[in-house]
């Protein structure tokens, strides 16, 4: 199969499909090939987060934590629907972060991707002393950044996507598809000492498939 | 019985949509009734349409989304991630919760532990850009509800109208070629639920998302930034590679003590919306330029056409004088269109 096929969305003439003649091969690829390039690229933004500048963050966020190791994971989860049977790959991943520390300290974070029964981490990441994050400095201190991918397919872990089914049913009693879901987990942490705090800027997962 | 346009759970195999398609070799029915359904599988998938978290609510709030809603009868789900936390101390605790979706109360379910709510909705077809919303209520006393993630998407639909999906039926081996366009039939039925698909539904609903039932406000006349943090954000290529950006919606909630207010986007592409806020409490919309995927950069770049595309989201009273702008809600999302 060519690498390329699927790769891109182009315009053309339907006549050829219209007629009680012969397909024409060329209208007939390329339709095959931008239906296959619509179903690579019809995985969803899943998050995209920011935190207001003046607004109470939960904890651990812009709280102090009174422990020298400490460790936090924000479970969420949402539905896949990607199957590629004939292709290769599952969705990846596009993720970034940014946090920092308020204090003087060191943490380390990292993302991980949880989908059933394996886990998949990636983008361990470490930042110092970062200031007064907390005065509103509108992310400058935010110097821990995570930006890269989450691919399964690559993972040593031997991460696949197990079955988790939701029935949903209308009043009409019609019940729709069932689907996979994949959860997140984010961070990880140390802290120097007491007085240390985490503060997470943005954490943004954008599925992709190539 | 009307005809139906079937969905598959997971869309057709792939590869016998292109192994088949070759210069000098008949396609056999069977590829044009796996294209069919693909395309059927595509128009069914839906769209994310919230994708909003880590808000800790004390007090009953009423969280208020933006959408586009699109011509088909659709079930979401509203997907609810969270704990519950002591307001003294922030410490995780179990309690109670309601919450209010288009009339219904629902419990929330707040252990000590993260745990996710399904809330199955039916909304009815809409071509229209619609507020979807959410009442929290604790129920505990000194109780806070600490939502992880808010998030409202689209259930896949398991068949379509024969208005809106191609009758798979009628590519299977054995019919003829003919002039389907209009009934969504044959091949250049399928060829028309493509350009549906790309057109309409397969864009991306969401793209950005906050909400907050306890306004951000500010009394200034210069520009303040509403988050720490520029969020990216990125439409679908949907079209020729050569379609760079693309026109998204830009929706604010927001209402001022008096005089005007604004509230602004810039892209870091370039792209700029200013809305204009008065005493009323609404939604107020405008029109955002964007950039897209490179279809050209997904194994490089992860099909992030350059650096990444950030919005700088900022508000300010326009007159002062101890007047104030009180923004509830930001939503970024996707147009149907070329």
């Amino acid at each position: 199969m060519p690498q390329s096929v699927g790769k891109r969305y182009e315009y053309f003439d339907d006549a050829g499909l219209r007629s009680d003649e012969p397909v024409d091969t060329a209208r007939a690829f390329t339709l095959a090939d931008n239906l296959c390039h619509m179903h690579d690229v019809a995985p969803q933004y899943r998050v995209n987060w920011v935190w207001p500048v003046s607004a109470v963050q939960p904890r651990p966020f812009g709280q102090s934590v009174g422990s020298l190791l400490w460790g936090y994971y924000f479970a969420f989860e949402w539905p896949v629907t990607m199957s590629r049977p004939g292709r290769t790959g599952l969705p990846r991943w596009d993720v970034r972060l940014a946090a920092g520390v308020v204090g003087a300290g060191t943490v380390t974070a990292w993302v991980t991707f949880v989908t059933g029964k394996a886990s998949r981490s990636f983008g361990a990441a470490t930042g110092d002393q970062l200031g007064s994050i907390l005065s509103g400095s509108g992310g400058a201190g935010m110097n821990l950044i995570i930006d890269g991918s989450v691919d399964p397919n690559t993972s040593t872990s031997g991460v696949s996507l197990s079955p988790k089914s939701i029935k949903v049913t209308d009043p009409g009693g019609q019940t729709f598809s069932s689907y996979l879901s994949v959860q997140c987990g984010l961070v990880i942490l140390t802290f120097a000492d007491s007085s240390d705090a985490l503060q997470i800027g943005e954490f943004h997962v954008r599925e992709y498939v190539a | 019985m009307a005809l139906r346009a079937k969905v598959d759970l997971d869309p057709p195999h792939l590869a016998a949509l292109f192994s088949t398609v070759r210069a000098t070799k008949p396609v056999m029915g069977i590829t044009w009734e796996a294209a069919a359904r693909m395309g059927n599988w595509l128009i069914g998938k839906g769209h994310s349409h919230v994708v909003d978290g880590f808000k800790m609510i004390s007090f009953a709030q009423t969280l208020r989304y933006r959408m586009r809603a699109d011509a088909i009868h659709r079930a979401r789900v509203w997907m609810l991630t969270a704990t519950g936390v002591e307001t003294a101390n922030f410490q995780p605790a179990p309690g109670t919760a309601t919450v209010v979706i288009e009339g219904v109360t629902h419990h929330l379910d707040l252990s000590d532990v993260a745990s996710t709510t399904i809330y199955p909705v039916v909304y009815a077809a809409s071509s229209s850009e619609i507020e979807v919303a959410l009442t929290v209520t604790p129920v505990t006393s000194a109780f806070a509800v600490n939502f992880h993630h808010i998030s409202l998407f689209d259930v896949p639909l398991q068949d379509l109208t024969a208005t809106n999906g191609v009758i798979d039926s009628s590519c299977q081996s054995g019919n003829p070629i003919y002039d389907g366009s209009a009934a969504n039939e044959a091949l250049a039925g399928v060829h028309d639920i493509a350009e549906l698909a790309r057109s309409t539904y397969l864009r991306r609903g969401c793209l950005f998302s906050w909400a907050t039932g306890s306004p951000v406000f500010t009394l200034l006349t210069t520009f303040q930034n509403i988050f720490q943090r520029a969020p990216v954000m990125q439409a679908r290529c949907m079209n020729q590679v050569s379609n760079a950006t693309r026109i998204v919606r830009f929706a604010a909630y927001a209402q001022t003590s008096a005089g005007t207010g604004e509230v602004r986007a810039v892209m870091s592409s370039g792209g700029t919306a200013t809305l204009t806020i008065t005493t009323t409490a609404q939604w107020v919309t405008g029109n955002l330029t964007i950039t897209t995927d490179d279809p050209n950069a997904w194994d490089s770049n992860r099909g992030i056409r350059g650096g990444r595309d950030t919005c700088t989201f900022s508000y300010r009273h326009t007159t002062g004088g101890g007047a104030l702008i009180n923004l509830y809600s930001i939503c970024v999302f996707e147009l149907p269109g070329a």
